[in-house]
């Protein structure tokens, strides 16, 4: 076993790329390096992308580019389970016989409701509300989070809520957030 | 056809072959070293007078730096293999024919069969990048221009041409004709008589009379002048000028052939430059940075070169098909995994980076 992993990120935006990258600073320091390469030579920048190159990334991924694991970043764009299930299932399917490297990142709807669940959890710690913020529409998340009228993912504000990352509150309100953890767990039970 | 080019030395390519098809495209980031590939077609073709060529004649050939090499292989009746590492210190060059090879000095080269055929091949070679902005002002006719210069600002000169004489008719029929299939909306082009002005002179000393460029629009009876037709119409105009032109380059050398093109046409405009080089039998070298342009070379994946830098900024040439597909399908064999997709939609797999070229 490597005593450092080497990870890769495939996603569709900056906002997932810096949420993957600040959780394992946070929640696992020392523990993983990101490929340098794999990270400048392979960039999505929309979900199609992710999922039209998500055969090729995997294989030069674990070949080429010899990373331990691979993190792939999606969003769902649906609050439906069953929607969200057959996109994860196509994504798994699409990894093959690299399936247990890799770690889904799939949110209901999109990323920015994690960020959304975390920024209230920072201005509000005390309460003990359960709101279902995931029903709220992805553009009103998303300014929400950034702000009005911010067309792309503000990575200043998304760190300043990233600052107070809490996974085990987290995964109790989000069964999208628990889904991905849970898989960032077991995959180190490997090691 | 060339068939293969290989350059040492030339400005970043320090080291590159490439094993040409009849149509290539070349794909990298800003910067890669595709514009010095082509610089180097043309240095070879600045200099043909000055390389060896027959007893009588002394290499002159000057250049500072570096010594150059080129390996130049073509496919003529005669195929001849010419390697020139240019030494000036020493004036010693080597010569490889099919047969032999041959090393001289002090100038004197041997006879090389096969090259007439590649002095008519880079005779004519040019490196087109149409600029639409020369086109919208008035340019000077008069002048009997028959051949397209690089960036096409002559284009005036050379549509009145073959308008007004009669054995040059049929190829602004051609053009015409062309344009129509290509842009339904125009079906003629209009070259209009303009007065001459102090600032055309200034730009055109040697013009005497000038002409507008027009595309009509027969059903709407209108016709419309340089300055009002987008970048793109223009930029296609000049695209069928060249490819047109009575005598038209054996080898095109084309850089990003899409600009200011609407995705759709794209298309047409690749389709074009596909037929003519079967039509025509032209050989094509172009350069793009469009992933829709890459698309449509799915299904000729030997065409592609992939052009990147070093950290010493030397330029490395991969051929999609021989030097990425052929490995990673073998590699994919031995190990069990799925072969490469990238065929599937090589201007996405490009994009996103899988098969190189692409910026840090």
């Amino acid at each position: 076993m490597n005593s450092i992993l080497t990870y890769g990120i495939l996603c569709e935006d900056a906002a997932h790329k810096n949420f993957i990258t600040r959780y394992l600073q946070q929640q696992y320091p020392d523990q993983f390096l990101e490929s340098a390469e794999f990270g400048w030579r392979t960039r999505a920048s929309n979900a199609k992308e992710v999922g039209d190159s998500l055969v090729d990334a995997v294989r030069l991924g674990f070949t080429r580019f010899q990373l331990d694991v691979l993190f792939v970043g999606r969003d769902s764009d649906a609050t439906d389970d069953k929607r969200i299930q057959s996109l994860i299932d196509s994504l798994h399917l699409k990894c093959g016989y690299h399936r247990p490297k890799v770690v889904l990142v799939v949110p209901v709807q999109c990323i920015e409701h994690w960020l959304l669940y975390l920024q209230k959890h920072r201005d509000n710690p005390v309460s003990t509300k359960n709101e279902t913020l995931e029903l709220i529409r992805r553009t009103e998340a998303k300014e929400m989070v950034y702000g009005p009228r911010k067309r792309d993912p503000d990575l200043i504000k998304s760190n300043e809520i990233l600052d107070h990352l809490d996974s085990a509150w987290l995964e109790q309100y989000s069964k999208s957030f628990n889904h991905f953890h849970q898989q960032v767990v077991d995959f180190l039970k490997q090691y | 056809m060339l068939k293969r080019v290989s350059i040492q030395n030339f400005k970043s390519l320090k080291d590159v072959t490439l094993d040409l098809q009849k149509i290539n495209l070349l794909i990298g980031p800003n910067n890669s070293g595709k514009t010095n590939f082509f610089k180097a077609l043309e240095y070879i073709k600045a200099n043909y007078r000055s390389l060896p060529q027959s007893k009588d004649k002394e290499l002159t050939f000057e250049r500072n730096g570096l010594p150059i090499h080129f390996l130049i292989t073509d496919d003529s009746d005669t195929p001849l293999y010419v390697e020139i590492p240019f030494d000036f210190d020493s004036d010693k060059f080597l010569v490889i024919t099919k047969d032999k090879i041959t090393f001289a000095g002090d100038g004197v080269v041997p006879f090389i069969p096969g090259q007439s055929e590649l002095e008519s091949l880079f005779k004519s070679t040019t490196i087109y990048k149409p600029d639409p902005n020369k086109l919208i002002k008035p340019g000077p006719t008069g002048l009997g221009v028959e051949i397209i210069n690089s960036d096409t600002s002559n284009l005036i000169g050379f549509l009145d041409r073959m308008l007004g004489n009669k054995y040059r008719k049929t190829v602004f029929n051609r053009i015409e004709n062309d344009l129509q299939k290509c842009i339904p909306e125009f079906d003629g082009i209009s070259i209009d008589d303009t007065p001459s002005t102090d600032e055309l002179l200034r730009i055109h000393p040697t013009g005497k009379t000038f002409k507008k460029l027009g595309l009509i629009n027969s059903k709407q009876d209108i016709t419309y002048w340089a300055d009002e037709l987008s970048e793109g119409t223009l930029y296609f105009l000049a695209l069928l000028c060249i490819i047109n032109q009575p005598n038209p380059p054996k080898l095109l050398l084309l850089e990003e052939p899409e600009k200011g093109i609407h995705p759709r046409r794209i298309e047409e405009v690749i389709n074009f430059i596909f037929r003519l080089a079967d039509e025509k039998d032209i050989q094509v070298i172009m350069t793009t940075h469009s992933p829709a342009v890459v698309d449509m070379f799915g299904d000729m994946p030997e065409s592609v070169f992939i052009f990147d830098k070093d950290d010493e900024g030397a330029t490395h040439v991969k051929n999609l098909q021989k030097d990425i597909i052929e490995p990673e399908t073998a590699e994919s064999e031995r190990a069990g995994f799925d072969p490469p997709h990238y065929l599937n939609g090589l201007g996405e797999a490009w994009k996103v980076g899988l098969i190189g070229g692409v910026p840090r």
